[in-house]
């Protein structure tokens, strides 16, 4: 069996169902939606696409154990993953936005029967894991100039301002 | 009488009828403007479109449970600073680990009362592994000083404390060592504290506690930790691992636990060290498992509720006074070499489930005749002799003298690092058939199944045993 689903440039996509329903999203809308097709407003073509090819390639995996914050996280990316996500940075974010709106993670905290109420905070909250740990990875190692020039992002801190941080975090200095 | 009347049903269903007709309306009007507003967007996404709640899954990435490298993240710009210093889980694990980078001892106190502070209520996993420091009795007093009127009275919410000293310390200890200066932030004891308020520890919700000791500790340490055995402060204590290189610590100590509710008490020490007394006494009936490895223990008194005992290399009851042991409730008993395997003929435990045996040497006929008892209720076995091979003389010898007692048994699980397992498995097979004729549930494993251990309540991370490979 297999839905259809509009993507926010009207480009359709028939998917099957095992596949589509690892979107949590999606699957909250089948229900509805009966026939029709599936507006995805928030994502366009080249997104899902992407999106849906790392669904297709983890449709049989088994479902990652409830993350109750208490395990220590970790940045491995297996390498099939790996080379998913190897994509210039406007598609990172893309995927993780998309992957954020689409509930992806929370799929599978549903299945595992953990209480609704219990994983909603987590499910609005949590975008796509590799995206994530892929700019952690990113920023690994980097002193903040660097992080700054990778991301494009403007030092807007007055002269008191970085210089009471590097107070505040003198111990850091150290290392 | 009332005169039944439709009216306000036929009102109902044409009320029903227009919003439902205007529903599907609504729903498109409402896609075609997101669909507008994304397919127009010029500026392609960057880091700083992404939410909040997804930057700060990525910083938790990033910091993997060390707060120092927070400040990376915070110096790169104003709204990464805001949000790195209010969200309290990136603050909530206090990380001070020698090897991976040393913060200046001077600024370690600074540190620790910046996570606490900024953790706000979230609960501590502390990780203080003190070896890599070279601290100056001068320079810890110079910060004590300076940060005596700040204490932190946040301390009821802590998870996990490891706690390992340095294995040699040049100088003397002293009082005002680097332990006290950290715990006295902590808020972890009444003793740590050193003269401040103190009822703010009485609370603690510390659940697991690691302490690995070195010289540094010795003479003075002892008393600080007590309050967290005796379980007054600690009511939520599950798991106690203690190990020391200088055992007269623990013999300071006197290690008694007589309230505690903890499911798990691990104590190692190197041979030759030896720890006089430990007393468990009977507390809550959930305290399931004891662990002790690598001591001598000439006394040893235990609550009647265990369900799990290991006693591992170092364990003499021979060669000193033991009392016999009346375990009613214990299910799971891993016995590590022959001073262990002795033990079994005075521990009474009627309900025994699970035995694990770990030999490396010959000659056990004697100690296995005297604890047959023990075998009786047993349901599986798991016998490891190291460097010993399936089918040897003495190796079955053994075997014919506990398996007749284990009139319940349910599995055997054989370990043997004998290259030929299947000539072997043979052998054994003919030899438990010869005891239990429909025996046939027997596997010969390379090394002792970490399930098995795992299912007694207990880890055996030293030595790390490779995965299970059942050849037969």
């Amino acid at each position: 069996m297999s839905i259809t689903i509009v993507t926010s440039d009207n480009e359709q996509f028939c998917v099957e169902k095992l596949v589509a329903q690892r979107i949590a999203l999606i699957e909250d809308m089948v229900e509805n939606a009966g026939d029709r097709p599936i507006p995805l407003p928030n994502v366009t073509a080249s997104v899902l696409r992407k999106i849906l090819e790392y669904c297709e390639h983890h449709k049989n995996d088994p479902l990652p154990p409830y993350d109750d914050g208490s395990r220590s996280r970790t940045t491995h990316i297996s390498e099939w993953d790996q080379k998913f996500i190897t994509v210039d940075q406007e598609m990172l974010f893309e995927i993780i936005l998309a992957a954020n709106y689409l509930e992806m993670k929370p799929l599978l905290y549903v299945r595992l029967n953990v209480p609704r109420v219990q994983c909603l905070t987590a499910c609005n909250a949590v975008a796509g894991d590799i995206g994530c740990k892929t700019v952690a990875n990113m920023i690994k190692g980097k002193s903040p100039e660097e992080i700054r020039k990778l991301f494009n992002i403007v030092n807007n801190f007055t002269p008191e301002e970085e210089a009471q941080i590097r107070k505040e975090a003198e111990w850091a200095e150290d290392r | 009488m009332h005169k039944v009347t439709l009216a306000p049903l036929q009102a109902w269903e044409k009320l029903s009828q227009k919003y439902t007709s205007l529903r599907p309306r609504s729903i498109k009007n409402y896609s075609g403007y997101r669909r507008v507003n994304l397919t127009s967007r010029a500026i392609p996404p960057t880091i700083h479109s992404l939410p909040v709640e997804v930057l700060l899954l990525i910083f938790e990435h990033y910091i993997n449970k060390d707060p120092t490298l927070n400040a990376s993240l915070m110096l790169t710009c104003r709204r990464w600073a805001e949000l790195v210093r209010g969200e309290p889980k990136l603050w909530n694990s206090v990380r001070l680990i020698s090897t991976e980078g040393v913060i200046a001892p001077l600024h370690m106190q600074n540190f620790v009362e910046t996570c606490v502070s900024r953790s706000q209520a979230a609960p501590l996993d502390i990780h203080l592994d003190l070896r890599g420091y070279g601290v100056t009795q001068t320079s810890m007093t110079d910060t004590k000083k300076k940060n005596s009127g700040k204490m932190i009275k946040r301390f009821g919410r802590g998870k996990s404390i490891v706690i390992i000293t340095p294995p040699t310390a040049p100088a003397p200890p002293s009082p005002s060592s680097l332990h006290e200066a950290i715990f006295s932030t902590l808020k972890l004891t009444p003793s740590c504290a050193t003269g401040e308020d103190t009822r703010a520890s009485q609370h603690i919700r510390l659940r697991n506690f690691k302490l690995v000791l070195g010289n540094e500790f010795c003479g003075t340490g002892s008393p600080c930790y007590q309050p967290i055995f005796d379980g007054r402060e600690t009511p939520f204590l599950r798991s106690i691992e203690l190990r020391g290189w200088h055992w007269h610590t623990f013999q300071k100590f006197g290690v008694a636990v007589p309230e505690a509710s903890f499911r798990h008490l691990r104590i190692q020490a190197p041979p030759g060290e030896t720890l006089r007394t430990l007393k468990i006494h009977p507390g809550h009936v959930n305290a399931m498992s004891v662990n002790i490895t690598g001591t001598e223990i000439s006394r040893l008194s235990i609550f009647a509720s265990l369900r799990s005992l290991v006693l591992g290399f170092g364990w003499h009851p021979q060669d000193m006074p033991i009392e016999p042991l009346e375990l009613p409730q214990l299910e799971h008993l891993y016995l590590i070499e022959r001073p262990a395997l002795v033990s079994l003929s005075v521990i009474t435990a009627p309900s025994l489930r699970d035995l694990c045996i770990s030999l490396a040497t010959f000659g056990f006929e004697d100690a296995l005749t005297r604890s047959a008892a023990a075998y009786s209720t047993i349901r599986r076995l798991c016998w490891s002799r190291t460097g010993a091979a399936l089918g040897d003389e003495s190796y079955d010898q053994e075997l014919r003298a506990v398996l007749p007692q284990c009139k319940q048994l349910h599995q055997l699980q054989l370990v043997s690092s004998v290259p030929d397992r299947s000539r072997a498995l043979a052998q054994v097979s003919q030899l438990v058939k010869d005891v239990f004729p429909n025996f046939e549930d027997i596997s010969i494993v390379s090394t002792i199944d970490d399930s098995i251990v795992q299912s007694m309540g207990c880890s055996l991370s030293e030595p790390v045993h490779p995965r299970r490979t059942v050849v037969a």
